[in-house]
């Protein structure tokens, strides 16, 4: 390589290493802590999600526990991870599970009418 | 392992353990997850430093005037060239029985998407995997595309199909290949078939691709009307090998040189091509961005504010129309995607000219730059969709040993599949960035490169490239971005 293109390729490589170091260890945000016990609270109504959120989220690691309320027998699936709980009618029902595999997988919730529909979805962060 | 214990309870166990089956864009769903807010910064940061390093570096940088270096290999002696026949021969034959395959397995099969060879062969094996490879060992789609052997083999039938019955019309370019493209895109993306009905979606390609050549003549139809062989000519620029006729024989060579030099030794002959070129990026950015938060949002809150005297305050009652609108709204963005981009490329050329001061028409330049966008274009594609091989790789095993899902075990193959192995999040939202900017550098350096070759002086062509700059940057800024946006729900 000539000389322009090696001082622009030394001078690039370093901004971005440097770039890279600060913005990873200022904004990053990234929780280092031992894993968290994390609980949540959807309720379903007919179909929907009615309270409890949308984004179920975690940290590889953390273990998830959903206590779901649901009007009406039904199943609820969680892809990927492969729980799957029968909900009782006007009850609490209560699942527990490790999130050890970081990504994005749909919450589904299987009633009698449709088949899948995806009520939240849940968020495992890598450590 | 017993043939009879197998499959049933295999595949029931793998339709359940892959996640998400059917209704989103694939039939396989990405295991993916937004990259988090400190990397898109980070690398919107690294698209800026890297562009600048290119500036800096064409600023000062021997123009290479030269041809680019270039390797010629072709078989020498009898045995060689034979074997290379041969070994032709036996890749069309096969292309031809894949295809034939995906048709049949297809309508005989197993309904269930995950279990029929025929999806993951066409929309895994082919759009994704056939296309990467291509990107590395050149355009060989070219050599055996199948309805260019189904054409040979009715031309040995004495059909003629070298004789164009009605004469191509120059103003149809590459639109019917364009179309194709936004079909097969909408098929993706809205209605992605059952095995049977793709099935019938090629067999109607097929007639269709036959029919124009047939009408338009072979040579035409395949160069401009034969969507998968324009979409992997292009992808072919790429590569650091070229598959071309040898000269004073008909016999073919192949030709090394450098990575992405491909684009620098042609240009698109219609704007056409062009547009072609920038639906290749925006059907992938499309693809990211129609379910996250923001796209659905923007049609559920900002659209239907706006649009509120047409449905009225109760949006229970009109439930059932915004349904309609919001389809109508996911499919509008689809199409109005690539006229969008290309009157932003339309643009970015004429302020080109402006700043320029150039006598070059607009649509010249337009022709011009245009394959300097395929590198963004293909690696988003890759960021975009390389999760889905690697998700698809574990089963691919255990759907040959039972094409179509008929319960058979054709290789014997012991039935404990544990799940798609986990893939480390950091790593892919590193490789996606990481490909992002590497496309990025690609093509902002493509584009100077023939920008020195059309104006005279550097400056001429450093002060050229501000827009085309911006427009790459924002190109690149905008998937980084995409990718990380939150999903919505389905």
């Amino acid at each position: 390589m000539n000389r322009p293109g090696a001082i622009s390729a030394a001078v690039a490589v370093l901004l971005l290493a440097g770039l890279y170091v600060a913005l990873r260890n200022s904004t990053a945000g990234l929780p280092s802590g031992p894993p968290q016990a994390r609980a949540y609270h959807p309720s379903i109504r007919g179909e929907r999600l009615v309270s409890g959120p949308e984004l179920i989220t975690a940290t590889e690691g953390d273990t998830v526990t959903l206590f779901v309320t649901a009007d009406r027998a039904a199943a609820l699936h969680i892809h990927g991870y492969e729980q799957e709980i029968v909900l009782e009618p006007a009850g609490e029902t209560t699942l527990t599970f490790t999130a050890n595999r970081a990504g994005r997988y749909g919450v589904d919730f299987h009633g009698a009418e449709h088949g899948h529909i995806e009520v939240a979805a849940l968020e495992v962060k890598p450590l | 392992m017993k043939r009879a214990a197998f499959p049933a309870a295999l595949l029931a166990g793998l339709v359940l353990l892959l996640p998400g089956v059917v209704q989103a864009h694939s039939f396989v769903e990405p295991y993916t997850l937004p990259v988090p807010f400190w990397l898109y910064l980070y690398a919107c940061a690294a698209t800026l430093v890297l562009t600048f390093a290119a500036i800096g570096y064409f600023a000062r940088a021997p123009v290479a005037r030269r041809a680019p270096r270039a390797l010629a290999l072709h078989a020498r002696g009898r045995t060689a060239a034979l074997t290379t026949r041969w070994a032709l021969g036996l890749l069309r034959v096969g292309a031809v029985g894949c295809l034939l395959l995906t048709v049949v397995a297809g309508l005989l099969g197993t309904p269930s998407p995950l279990a029929n060879i025929s999806m993951t062969l066409f929309w895994i094996g082919f759009l994704l995997a056939f296309a990467y490879l291509t990107a590395l060992i050149g355009n060989v789609y070219e050599l055996v595309n199948p309805w260019k052997v189904i054409v040979s083999a009715a031309e040995a039938c004495r059909i003629d199909f070298a004789r164009p019955r009605v004469a191509y019309p120059v103003w149809l370019g590459y639109y019917p290949a364009f179309i194709f493209y936004v079909a097969l895109i909408w098929i993706e993306l809205f209605w992605l078939p059952k095995p049977a009905t793709l099935s019938l979606i090629l067999i109607a390609y097929s007639l269709a691709t036959l029919a124009g050549a047939w009408v338009f003549g072979k040579a035409l139809w395949f160069e401009r009307g034969e969507v998968f062989g324009v979409f992997f000519r292009l992808i072919g620029t790429l590569a650091p090998v070229a598959h071309e006729p040898r000269p004073g024989t008909t016999s073919w060579q192949v030709r090394l040189r450098l990575p992405f030099a491909g684009t620098l030794e042609e240009r698109p002959e219609h704007l056409s091509l062009v547009l072609f070129v920038l639906f290749m990026l925006s059907s992938t950015t499309y693809d990211g961005v129609h379910d996250t938060v923001f796209w659905v949002g923007l049609f559920w809150k900002n659209l239907l504010a706006l649009l509120q005297p047409l449905w009225g305050a109760d949006m229970a009652k009109a439930q059932a129309s915004l349904a309609t609108w919001y389809t109508l709204y996911q499919r509008a963005g689809l199409l109005l995607s690539p006229l969008l981009y290309f009157a932003v490329y339309m643009l970015v050329m004429a302020a080109t000219r402006a700043i320029a001061r150039t006598a070059v028409p607009l649509r010249e330049l337009a022709l011009q730059f245009a394959f300097s966008i395929i590198p963004i274009a293909f690696v988003y594609n890759v960021a975009h969709y390389y999760t889905l091989i690697l998700m698809q790789l574990p089963l691919v095993p255990y759907i040959a040993s039972d094409p179509f899902g008929f319960g058979w075990n054709l290789f014997g193959i012991a039935p404990d599949f544990a799940g798609p192995a986990p893939l480390d999040m950091a790593i892919i939202w590193h490789t996606e960035v990481a490909l992002i900017l590497a496309g990025h550098v690609a093509s902002v350096c493509l584009a100077h490169v023939i920008a020195l070759r059309l104006f005279p002086s550097r400056r001429q062509a450093l002060i050229s490239q501000l827009p085309m700059l911006l427009l790459m940057m924002a190109y690149t800024i905008m998937g980084l971005w995409v990718l990380s946006l939150p999903l919505a729900l389905h």
